[in-house]
């Protein structure tokens, strides 16, 4: 068993240590989402309420809503794709494969900052991280509700404009161990309070990808009209070319019954 | 000057029975340490090798697609063997009358899961048959037992495809909390959901069956799962894998990863002797075949480095210490039998003024000390012999750096040891007095003779 | 002197002999031009002080030094130009050594101190060996004491298997370096006498060295020696 590459595979387990993933309670608790949100930021300008703002156009609105995405990989010429069916419900989130037929059924549990995976044949459901890799250069936490205000310790560290948008620059570090990234440099719309561009971090303070987001989605919830992310676009720093493709579309509240987000009902 | 010469040369030695003692003892223990090692290093060089060869399942020959070694962890797909490969390459090896074993294997990565918690996994998939064959090769048997057995439950091949049977390394199974194997339970036992991990009951559940699953990224770019019932426990013999390491049927870990290759295929040779001629004839083989191949023999650093790494390393250390205890043996014969030499020098004088040449005076000394050389390493021998046996009944364990269940101290000096240091013992003690009497046989012979009248 | 024309040709002949050799910080001339001619059968003895030149005379003429210039002829052949081999035989077969210390091999019986020059000898089979030792042991009347040690020996006893030892391999001359210095008077006589009377019954030439006033009178030749001169 001890062979050149599985020197270089323990070497990457070594990296990706923290992938040893237990369900011990989370430290968070309860759902941090607020009520409701201003239209209009009001300043000055507080780094825990930009991510709460910008943390609800991703999915983070504490109500029952869904969506659907479609990740999309292009890696050495090669592309993938899946269709998932996303349902949120304050800290829990569902994410159901559709198509292609061969990952029909796999299915991804949110428990807070607890995470399981099941297909169809599975015994048991399986505990994953969400920093390791879903497909492509998305992480498993890629494709539920962000929560970065639960997750990161935010701090304004400047404002810059990106891709003709002003923004606020935010350095986010991780609150926890079983969170997606060790570090994000996070840029925030100044305007309308949405996370425009993203650089996740190694722990060693590498970036290692970054994201570009669009949000042609509108969101209709309480009444009020919200935008929504439509795109996630990631990009591997490493592998220049390659990058994944997440889509959002349909986002609507729907009310989810508590039991669905419970992991004795994965099994069937 | 034959039978004479001996019994003249046994008589000397008794003429400063002390002196000659003391020398006999220090050439004695030095024989008898040079045993030590020599023994201690072909019992621990043997395990390495078939450690190495049989228990990672190297083989004596291993090959890899081109640049494979290097690239197979980030691009698996490419730097695999594929289907046809591993044909052609099966194709060869049944036909080389010397290749006594061979088949293809898979590693990869990924997480393993009891219900409640997920930890690394490093996969060696093999065909189970295979496995079987190897466990129960001599070599195995004889130098890596505590590999070669199971701690817990059968091996692979006795179980078919459908039970998806799957061997966890002893440290694994302790992290995931399987102290049970499948055969532990009744065939139709039901896997146990634990519904709340953080229950006072949860570990107890978890120990319930022996149901594992496993999830990797398979090599399309998917998240990939299957489940599998850990059916035996074994020693990866390795601290750094033996909390990860997993085997596994070749289909089912080809499964997992969604994939018909093989990481690299395995040659094992019914005589290794010549090693060098079966990897050109490999290579050639599978160059006419048009295969883009590499191919490596089991000593190259880069498929067995702890071998290679942990050979060197000892092979400097006991240099330093053989290296130590020759210049304790080549000072004590040279002290020895240059002070015999003085000694006895008017008597050398008398002998060379009676005709005997330099070379007999060389020789008189030589064979008082290699009859000298010979008590002592009849008696280091016998010392060795059984201060090894003690050794051995004591059975010592010690944890070498990286071995994780540690290994018996265990001293066997094999013949080609015991001749070896024979040898070395002798020559020295050649060489030495040689060099010892070389001033004195040159000497003018009045002057010898003059001596002690002076 | 002469015992007949048979006997008459040399077995030794010195020509012009000079030897010096270094005793601390100064040369000292052992031997400044020795002329001297040994015949067959000869019982000589060369007498001078302590420091007169006798031991080196007799090393060289047992080819066991060597002489910075002159020449010395034994059996009519240059031993000047031989090589250490070629001497060591010469030693071998046709020398005989008698030492004022004995020196005998300690660990060594009687019978085989006198059978070590012949272990060397591969003209001599075993039989012959055994028989020859046998034959010197006789010759020196110690059959008695053929297994004893020689620390088991008086100083006389001793003396005489050395002259065994020296006899033993049929040399054609013996050399003798004052063979009598560590024996009493009584003992010394008897070693001279038994060593004329290997002179007269082998044929044995005997050259030995000696300061002994008493045995001068015993030999057939004496040849002076002062300060590395012969004295006629």
């Amino acid at each position: 068993m001890y062979k050149a590459p599985i020197r270089s595979l323990v070497t990457a387990f070594v990296v990706l240590s923290p992938l040893v993933v237990g369900h011990a309670p989370s430290a968070s608790g309860a759902a941090l989402a607020p009520k409701a949100a201003p239209a209009v930021p009001a300043a000055p300008v507080d780094a825990g309420q930009l991510l709460t703002d910008s943390d609800r156009a991703r999915g983070a609105v504490g109500e029952g809503i869904s969506w659907e995405i479609d990740v999309q990989t292009f890696d050495d010429g090669t592309t993938n794709q899946v269709h998932y069916q996303v349902k949120v419900k304050g800290v829990d989130a569902l994410a159901e494969a559709l198509q292609p037929a061969r990952n029909k059924g796999e299915t991804m549990l949110f428990n807070d900052r607890n995470l399981w995976f099941f297909k169809p044949g599975l015994k048991k459901p399986v505990a994953i991280s969400a920093r390791q890799k879903l497909m492509g250069q998305a992480a498993n936490g890629d494709i539920a509700s962000t929560n970065y205000n639960r997750d990161y310790e935010g701090k304004i560290s400047g404002e810059e404009t990106v891709n003709g948008e002003a923004c606020y620059k935010l350095d986010l570090k991780a609150k926890a161990k079983n969170v997606t990234y060790d570090g994000i440099r996070y840029w925030i719309t100044k305007k309308d309070h949405l996370g425009w561009k993203a650089e996740f971090l190694t722990v060693s303070g590498e970036m290692f990808k970054s994201a570009l987001f669009k949000y042609g989605n509108k969101l209709r919830i309480d009444g009020k009209e919200l935008p929504f992310v439509s795109q996630m676009d990631i990009n591997d720093a490493l592998k220049p070319g390659s990058h994944t493709l997440i889509q959002y579309s349909q986002p609507h509240a729907e009310a989810h019954p508590e039991s669905l987000f419970n992991i004795n009902n994965l099994v069937r | 000057m034959k039978a004479g010469q001996w019994s003249m040369a046994w008589r000397n030695l008794a003429r400063n029975r002390r002196r000659n003692i003391a020398t006999g003892v220090a050439i004695g223990l030095g024989f008898a340490a040079f045993l030590a090692i020599g023994g201690y290093i072909s019992q621990v060089e043997n395990r390495l090798r078939v450690y190495t060869i049989f228990g990672t399942r190297v083989g004596h020959v291993t090959i890899y697609k081109q640049d494979g070694l290097e690239r197979f962890s980030t691009k698996p797909k490419q730097y695999s063997l594929d289907e046809h490969d591993l044909a052609v390459i099966r194709e060869m090896a049944s036909g080389m009358p010397n290749v006594e074993l061979h088949g293809p294997q898979l590693v990869g990565m990924g997480l393993i899961g009891n219900g409640c918690r997920s930890v690394p996994f490093l996969a060696s998939g093999i065909e189970p048959d295979l496995d079987r064959k190897l466990r129960a090769h001599p070599e195995m048997k004889a130098w890596v037992p505590d590999i070669r057995d199971f701690s817990k439950g059968r091996g692979l091949w006795e179980y078919p495809e459908s039970v998806g049977g799957i061997g966890l390394a002893t440290g694994l199974a302790k992290i995931l909390g399987k102290t049970k194997v499948y055969d532990d339970f009744s065939a139709d036992h039901k896997a146990v959901v634990v519904a709340d991990c953080l229950a006072a009951d949860a570990k107890q559940k978890i120990a319930s069956d022996s149901n594992v699953q496993l999830v990797a990224g398979s090599w399309s770019g998917m998240m990939a799962a299957l489940d599998g019932e850990a059916v035996v426990n074994f020693n990866s013999g390795m601290t750094e894998t033996n909390s990860s390491a997993i085997m596994m049927p070749l289909k089912l870990l080809q499964k997992l990863y969604d994939t018909d290759h093989a990481t690299y295929y395995s040659l094992w040779l019914k005589d290794p002797s010549h090693l060098d001629r079966e990897l050109a004839a490999v290579k050639s083989k599978l160059k006419d075949a048009g295969l883009s191949v590499d191919v490596y023999p089991w000593t190259d650093e880069a498929v067995a480095p702890f071998y290679t790494g942990t050979i060197q390393f000892l092979g400097v250390m006991t240099s330093f210490i053989k290296i130590v205890l020759a210049s304790v043996i080549i000072f004590s014969i040279f002290n020895s039998a240059t002070m015999t030499v003085i000694e006895r020098s008017q008597e050398i004088g008398m002998m060379r003024s009676m005709g005997f040449t330099r070379r007999h005076v060389r020789q008189l000394f030589v064979v008082e000390m290699l009859l000298l050389t010979l008590l002592s390493v009849l008696g280091g021998g016998v010392v060795s012999f059984f201060g090894n046996i003690a050794v051995n009944m004591l059975k010592i364990h010690f944890n070498p750096p990286g071995v994780a269940a540690g290994l018996l101290l265990k001293i066997d000096p094999t013949l080609s040891t015991v001749a070896a240091a024979t040898v070395v013992i002798f020559v020295l003690a050649v060489l030495t007095t040689l060099l010892a009497v070389r001033t004195i046989a040159k000497q003018n012979i009045a002057i010898l003779l003059m001596g002690s009248q002076r | 002197m002469d015992k007949g024309l048979k006997t008459i040709e040399p077995i030794v002949q010195l020509k012009g002999v000079q030897k010096s050799y270094r005793l601390g910080q100064t040369m000292v001339t052992a031997l400044r031009g020795i002329d001297l001619k040994i015949n067959k059968g000869e019982f000589t003895a060369v007498v001078g002080a302590s420091g007169s030149g006798k031991s080196t005379l007799l090393n060289m003429i047992g080819c066991i030094d060597q002489p910075d210039s002159g020449s010395i002829q034994f059996d009519s052949v240059e031993v000047t130009k031989l090589a250490d081999d070629d001497l060591s035989r010469l030693r071998n077969r046709k020398i005989g050594f008698i030492f004022q210390s004995f020196n005998l091999i300690p660990v060594l019986s009687v019978e085989e101190n006198v059978e070590l020059p012949l272990l060397i000898n591969s003209d001599i089979n075993p039989a012959q060996r055994a028989e020859r030792v046998a034959n010197a042991i006789a010759d020196v009347g110690l059959e008695s004491l053929k297994r004893n040690l020689p620390d088991q020996l008086s100083g006389g006893q001793r003396q005489r298997v050395a002259i065994a030892r020296a006899l033993a391999g049929s040399p054609d001359l013996v050399l003798a370096d004052e063979p009598t210095a560590n024996l009493d008077s009584t003992n010394s006589h008897k070693i001279i006498d038994l060593m004329l009377e290997l002179n007269a019954r082998r044929k044995v030439t005997f050259l030995f060295s000696t300061h002994d006033e008493a045995l001068m009178g015993r030999v057939s030749r004496l040849v002076h020696i002062q300060d590395g001169v012969m004295k006629l």
